[in-house]
């Protein structure tokens, strides 16, 4: 443990990090700085050693595709399941369905599959889009997880274990590497407005971490942020007068007390507060991008026009700093457990055109090689169908599958064009190069110069990471 | 070549379906000639098998035969994986862990060790050849038999079910050898020596049980075809019996000098200097280190400030402006200790002290885990039984025996007992154990590890609350700094198992113990009877069923790979030296029933006045409540990756006085409040700043911002809207179309404490949430005190925050004196003082134009009511926005 005078200067250095406006830990070091107890200080110190390595990326963007895409429908073509299609395979895997009483056979998909760029990669038709960005991006066929269930899974892919009350990835990022623009939040989620996703502000949750590094919920239409703007009828003169009262007020109270550093964070919070109003309705505001790039979007198009507001305020996002952006989706699009032939194309439409936008832009607009943008969902699917109530097969779905998953990452620090990892020959299970949760998170970490292991915040006498007690690989072959 | 990647590939499926691997060492070592009983079985036998045998089985290691080594140890597999599992790029990333556990513990010289002779150059050199090439075995030869240790454990988690504790379908009961002999309708369940003939294995074998249809809606997985192998052999063997482990001692009397294991003593009182400051002996103590380091306590708070903070400490709210008044001029002597007497009487101060261990325990009235959050519908009864506890101020030891063991201390089942609150108390006390997310109430979540976790969870909470240790750290291996072994963690486990056995599970609907209405004492609050049906009440409990499944040390935590049998005990560091290790000092039943009394004598065990750390954690909680740090910094865990006390004398005084005063928490408050240390000021002075930067010597108090709670709460009381309705079913919440979460008004108007609305786990109100109200995973061990904007859009742009505002305004207004009158009314009800003169100007200054600025809004020529109530309600706004009301001195 480093001295307490060692202590207080790393805290007033953080301090008068802020008053003279620079970047980075400002924010979050800021407000930590004054948390009372040896373990915050603690804290402080131990992530003082961050970033571990160069970073390759500023920002992440994670496009998460709660529900659970199916594999074998998109990217991971299986000649074996059209061969043995309607076999029955059930007792094999019987430990691993969610809903046996509905199992069907073996089922081959219901999409035409085509080889695509100079990669040759294999995406099936009902992604159009991505098909032509493939030479873009790494993708991985090999993941897996530990649990076949949505919540569970969804808490591990975000948060590293199968419960709620761990930080999530996007806090921990935020809580190593602070944020590039004070006037907005670190870590910037954007939900459907058509609801919350499954587990709902669970999902964005800071857990043991100081609250500033939960998740700040954006909304694209609107009001962008809670209670950002006044909720009762009052002039912005009164409004003014009101706030210099009340921070002549505090200034009095503050010079009374001297040596205490929490009220100076306290005063700040309000100017910063204040700034907040304008950052972030600026930058939501997108009067000022053409029409040609939100057609770029889907944006003129009803299917895809909400994901696609998402996608383009994301890349605005990260354009003003913000360090981690998170786009969800209403509910479960992705979960196709029924009449997937119809259900997963339509979730293909809402979010196809968007994505591939959004990394068309990225590249245009030179903001490829900062940001990170990582794809892929909870859990995959099963190779056997799932069945109607009046078993007719046009209306069959798949069930969750936590063997394999898929999962892409482009721009910064990502080769372009690599494909990794196979499933067996029905798609059921990751065989080669399998990539775990843990994997996946050292990865993220890893682009954004931190090393899984030194990351970490003492609690209940351990320090806790996100990739807990395992020794997690970082995905060394989709890396430049 | 191809053959190879069939094998590769298989095995890999086994992995993936959660079947265990069959051993694969041997197929590899066709190419090698080491092999294991040639090279190093004579060094084992030399160096290693003295403790890692089939009896003393030191870290449930046992390195005598190759089945014992295969089978690994607490600390799961001690040989290097089958290069069979992992695909060649993870090797090349692993290559540090090619030689295994087993050659990590030796060349970190751990093993053997340090008052063992150690392994010489050449039997290093063996090992790691052996290792090296691929720890190859000759076969079979001198390994031991499957026996009963192994297949008990497997019974329960495949058939129990079906044929266990609640159902035996078909007359059959699988949970002993017994059963299986006797069989059931069919006939034996399996025969001596003939596996192949044997009813049980021939319908697993067959894929007949469990029926796979019903592996969800069962929660049961089926058997893995390594699982039937053993159960084959055990069958094929005649059913060999379990060995009989004799348990060593795992820890030595060094490992116990360690401060937290040693009980508390009542410590000489310190001299010091200046004795005339010492109020009481905490203040001796204080001092003492103070003088060492050349300092003096900071000086006595006024009054005026004293008052308030006593007032936020005890009750969590501000004073009322007469209160301050009346202790003003009260010239008596001990005037504080009247002070301090009549707030202790307030029940304010059971509501507030209540969220320390509500916290403590991770109280919420929802399940968690699933995305439907199931809301808990009888909770609240323990969030008031915790509330009538401090308010009454019911001895802790008392506290924490009911909420352990509620149910085992009376006869609640006896027809015609009579259900008071002493009964009803205890009963709904045992909710403590129920608090933790819990995913279990769908098929789905509900298999036997996700049951694990929600004992583990249960664990967690037992040990950071009241034990202070991290006991949850040993469920996989042994723990890593404390010694707590891994069956101590079992030990715990088997003592909650018969209200907690995964495999005779209660799903979250089913933990209500119904109580008919006309069995309740007539004395109990009419609270109690909220949410009754017409006959019956439910109470949230957790109950001893007097049928628990035995315990199994599962090694890695791992369900799949059980240990020896556990018996119920206590963590072997703690108890005394003189039992056999982790022997559960027996308490027994006071009444005739068919419960395990496991817990009683648990609680019992925890309470005894000697026990080094009940008492100690406990105090330390309230200590760190009021002086802003513990004098163990690590309230959860006074183990050796804690903080060591700052004063451990004064710790020790502390608890030793806490429970000879029959562990009132009153007592032990008023004593922290009357010392000096607590009277002293919050400002820092260059010189405490210097000398103290981090206040661990107490040289000052802190200065403390309003808690979550705190902070709503004492806005409605201020502002005059805080209700004093109390108790009963939780205050719901409304979630806005913007995602605002505010908690609702109450039928008749006004607001109710913030502990009194619902603790939905994903439905927080955002007023508390952004003021670091706590996500309990599981619990909350410290709140956190973040400065964040959120927190100043709330307070500057929230609606309803404003109009509260506005209703303070008008009653201000409504005040028949002066402006000056009506703004010293207004500090004394929102700050607790009066107005300086200063002040008073520029409120002056700034009413008059910020009436002129909604004069011309409004578009009035002259001032009406309108416009001074627009303005009073800026101000309002203003100081309930000010660092002087969310911050105590």
């Amino acid at each position: 443990m480093l001295t307490q005078e060692a202590t207080k200067d790393h805290r007033r250095g953080f301090l008068s990090t802020v008053a003279s406006g620079l970047k980075t830990a400002a924010l979050c070091h800021l407000f930590q700085g004054e948390l009372q107890g040896f373990q915050e200080t603690a804290t402080n110190i131990a992530n003082s050693g961050l970033p571990s390595h160069p970073p390759e990326a500023k920002s992440v963007i994670h496009l998460f595709m709660n529900g659970g895409p199916s594999q074998m429908d998109l990217f991971d073509p299986k000649e074996a399941l059209t061969k043995h299609h309607g076999k029955e395979h059930f007792s094999k895997i019987a430990n691993e369905v969610e809903f046996p009483a509905a199992a069907g056979a073996l089922m081959k998909s219901p999409f035409r599959f085509k080889r695509h760029g100079e990669s040759g990669m294999w995406v099936s038709e009902v992604m159009p889009y991505f098909s032509k960005m493939v030479d873009d991006v790494s993708l991985i066929r090999s993941m897996h997880t530990t649990n076949l269930t949505h919540e569970p899974a969804i808490y591990k892919i975000q948060s590293g274990v199968e419960f709620e009350g761990k930080p999530v990835l996007g806090s921990w990022i935020t809580y190593a590497l602070g944020s590039e623009n004070e006037n907005l939040p670190a870590y910037v989620v954007m939900d459907d407005p058509r609801g919350l996703p499954v587990n709902g502000v669970d999902n964005w949750q800071a857990g043991f971490l100081p609250p500033n590094f939960q998740g700040v919920r954006f909304r694209g239409t609107g009001t962008p942020v809670l209670n950002l703007k006044k909720g009762f009828e009052e002039p912005d003169s009164i409004t003014q007068i009101e706030r210099s009262f009340l921070e002549s007020f505090d200034k009095r109270h503050a010079g009374k007390r001297p040596f205490q550093p929490k009220l100076a964070a306290r005063l700040k919070s309000y100017q910063l507060a204040a700034k907040m109003q304008i950052a972030a309705t600026d930058a939501l505001d997108l009067s000022k991008e053409t029409s040609a790039t939100k057609k770029m979007y889907g944006m003129d198009r009803s299917v895809s026009e909400s994901y696609g507001r998402r996608c383009l305020i994301a890349r605005r996002l990260i354009e003003r700093g913000v360090r981690f952006v998170q786009l969800f989706i209403d509910s479960q699009i992705w979960d196709n457990h029924a009449n997937i032939g119809k259900s997963l194309k339509e979730a293909c439409e809402r979010t196809d055109q968007p994505i591939a936008g959004l990394l068309a832009d990225l590249k245009q607009r030179g903001l490829w090689d900062q940001t990170l943008v990582v794809w892929g969902g909870e859990i995959g699917r099963l190779p056997i169908a799932q069945l109607s109530e009046d078993k007719d097969p046009a209306k069959s779905g798949r069930d969750h599958n936590k063997n394999a998953m898929v999962s892409w990452f482009a721009g910064a620090g990502i080769q372009k064009g690599k494909l990794l990892g196979k499933t067996d020959e029905l798609g059921f299970a990751a065989v080669e190069n399998r990539v775990s949760v843990e994997d996946w998170h050292a990865t993220i970490l890893n682009r954004m110069g931190i090393h899984h292991d030194h990351l970490f915040y003492p609690r209940n006498g351990l320090n806790e990471k996100l990739t807990g007690v395992t020794s997690p690989r970082v995905i060394s072959e989709i890396l430049t | 070549m191809r053959k190879l990647a069939v094998l590769f590939f298989t095995v890999l499926l086994h992995s993936l379906t959660g079947q265990s691997l069959p051993a694969v060492q041997e197929q590899k070592s066709a190419k090698d000639s080491i092999y294991f009983e040639d090279r190093v079985q004579p060094i084992f036998k030399r160096k290693c098998i003295g403790c890692h045998n089939a009896t003393d089985l030191d870290g449930g290691l046992d390195l005598s035969n190759r089945r014992a080594i295969l089978a690994g140890g607490d600390s799961g597999m001690v040989l290097p994986k089958g290069q069979q599992q992992e695909s060649q790029d993870e090797l090349a990333h692993q290559k540090s862990s090619l030689r295994g556990l087993l050659w990590k513990k030796i060349q970190a010289k751990e093993m053997p060790p340090e008052d063992s002779p150690p392994l010489n150059a050449s039997e290093l050199n063996g090992i790691q050849t052996w290792l090296e090439t691929g720890a190859a075995f000759r076969g079979d030869a001198g390994s031991a038999s499957v026996t009963a240790e192994r297949i008990i454990p497997l019974l329960h988690l495949r058939c129990g079910k079906c044929h266990g504790a609640t159902q035996q379908e078909g007359n059959l009961d699988l949970r002993t050898l017994e059963g299986v002999l006797k069989g059931g309708q069919s006939g034996p369940a399996a025969i001596a020596g003939k596996a192949a003939e044997s009813l049980m294995i021939q319908r697993i074998d067959h894929g007949e049980m469990p029926p796979k249809k019903r592996i969800v809606p069962d929660s049961v997985k089926s058997m893995t075809d390594a699982e039937l192998e053993l159960l084959r052999q055990w069958v094929d063997d005649g059913f060999p019996a379990a060995p009989v482990r004799q348990l060593k001692r795992r820890f030595s009397s060094i490992d116990r000098e360690f401060w937290a294991f040693q009980p508390p003593q009542r410590p000489r009182l310190p001299v010091v200097g200046k004795m005339s400051q010492a109020e009481n002996p905490i203040d001796g103590f204080l001092l003492a280190r103070l003088e060492r380091s050349g300092l003096d306590f900071s000086h006595r708070l006024s009054r005026q400030k004293l008052i308030r903070r006593l007032s936020f400490d005890l009750r969590g709210l501000p004073p009322d402006p007469d209160e301050v008044a009346s202790f003003m001029a009260d010239t008596r002597s001990d005037a504080l200790e009247h002070l301090v007497d009549r707030m202790l009487l307030s029940p304010a101060v059971g509501e507030n002290w209540a969220t320390l261990w509500l916290d403590a325990v991770g109280y919420a009235d929802s399940e968690g885990g699933q995305n439907e959050d199931r809301v808990r519908p009888n909770m609240w009864r323990y969030r008031d039984y915790v509330i009538q506890a401090f308010s009454e101020d019911k001895p802790i030891s008392q506290f924490f025996v009911e909420q352990l063991a509620g149910d085992e201390l009376h006869d609640y089942q006896k027809p015609g007992i009579a259900m008071d609150e002493e009964v009803y108390g205890a009963l709904v006390a045992t909710g403590f154990l129920r608090t933790t997310p819990d995913r279990t109430f769908q098929n789905i979540t509900n298999f036997v590890p996700d049951r694990l976790d929600v004992i583990a969870d249960e664990i967690q909470v037992l040990g950071s609350s009241m034990l202070g240790l991290t006991v949850h750290c040993a469920r996989c291996h042994t723990h890593k700094f404390d010694p707590l072994s891994q069956l101590d963690y079992f030990r715990m486990a088997a003592v909650l198992k018969d209200g907690f056995d995964e495999h005779d599970w209660l799903k979250p609907e089913n933990r209500n113990l119904t109580i008919p209405v006309d069995q309740l004492s007539p004395s109990l609050p009419g609270t109690i009877r909220a949410g009754a049906t017409e006959k019956e009440i439910s109470i949230r409990a957790l109950w001893s069923r007097g049928r628990p499944s035995p315990t199994f040390l599962l090694r890695r935590g791992n369900h799949l790979t059980p240990g020896p049998l556990v018996q119920p005990g206590v963590p072997e560091i703690l108890q005394d030296p003189l039992k056999a290790p982790g022997e559960l000092p027996w308490h027994s039943l006071s009444h005739r029933s068919p419960k395990t009394g496991r817990r009683l004598a648990f609680a019992k065990w925890l309470t005894n006045p000697d026990h080094p750390l009940t008492s100690r954690v406990f105090v330390n909680r309230i200590w760190d409540r009021l002086f802003g740090h513990g004098i163990v910094a690590t309230l959860d865990n006074f183990g050796k990756t804690g903080a060591p006390p700052t004063h451990p004398d004064l710790l020790d005084w502390l608890s030793v006085e806490f429970v000879e005063g029959h562990w009132s928490l009153k007592q032990i408050l008023r004593t922290m409040v009357l010392s000096h240390a607590y009277q002293q000021v919050s400002e820092v002075s260059q010189e405490s700043k210097k000398a103290d930067p981090d206040n661990r010597l107490y040289s000052r108090m802190p200065l403390k911002r309003m808690r979550a709670e705190t902070v709503r709460d004492s806005i409605l009381a201020v502002t005059g809207q805080l209700s004093n309705a109390r108790g009963g079913p939780p205050i719901q919440v409304v979630e806005k179309e913007n995602g605002l979460i505010l908690a609702s008004e109450l039928l008749g108007g006004g607001w109710c404490r913030s502990v009194y609305v619902i603790h939905r786990r994903t439905k927080i109100p955002t007023l508390l949430d952004s003021f670091d109200y706590p996500q309990m995973g599981p619990n909350c061990v410290v709140r956190k005190n973040s400065i964040v904007p959120q927190q100043a859009l709330h307070l500057t742009n929230n609606q309803l925050v404003q109009s509260w505002c506005q209703s303070l305004a008008n009653e201000v207004a409504s005040h028949p004196g002066s402006f000056d009158q009506q703004m010293e009314l207004l500090f004394y009800r929102v700050l607790a003082r009066g107005l300086e003169q200063n002040e008073l100007v520029e409120l002056k200054k700034v009413d008059s134009i910020l009436r002129a600025q909604w004069r011309q809004h409004l578009g009035l020529e002259s001032d009406d009511d309108v416009v001074r109530i627009r303005a009073l309600t800026n101000i309002c706004h203003s100081l309930i926005n000010s660092a002087g009301f969310l911050y105590i001195d």
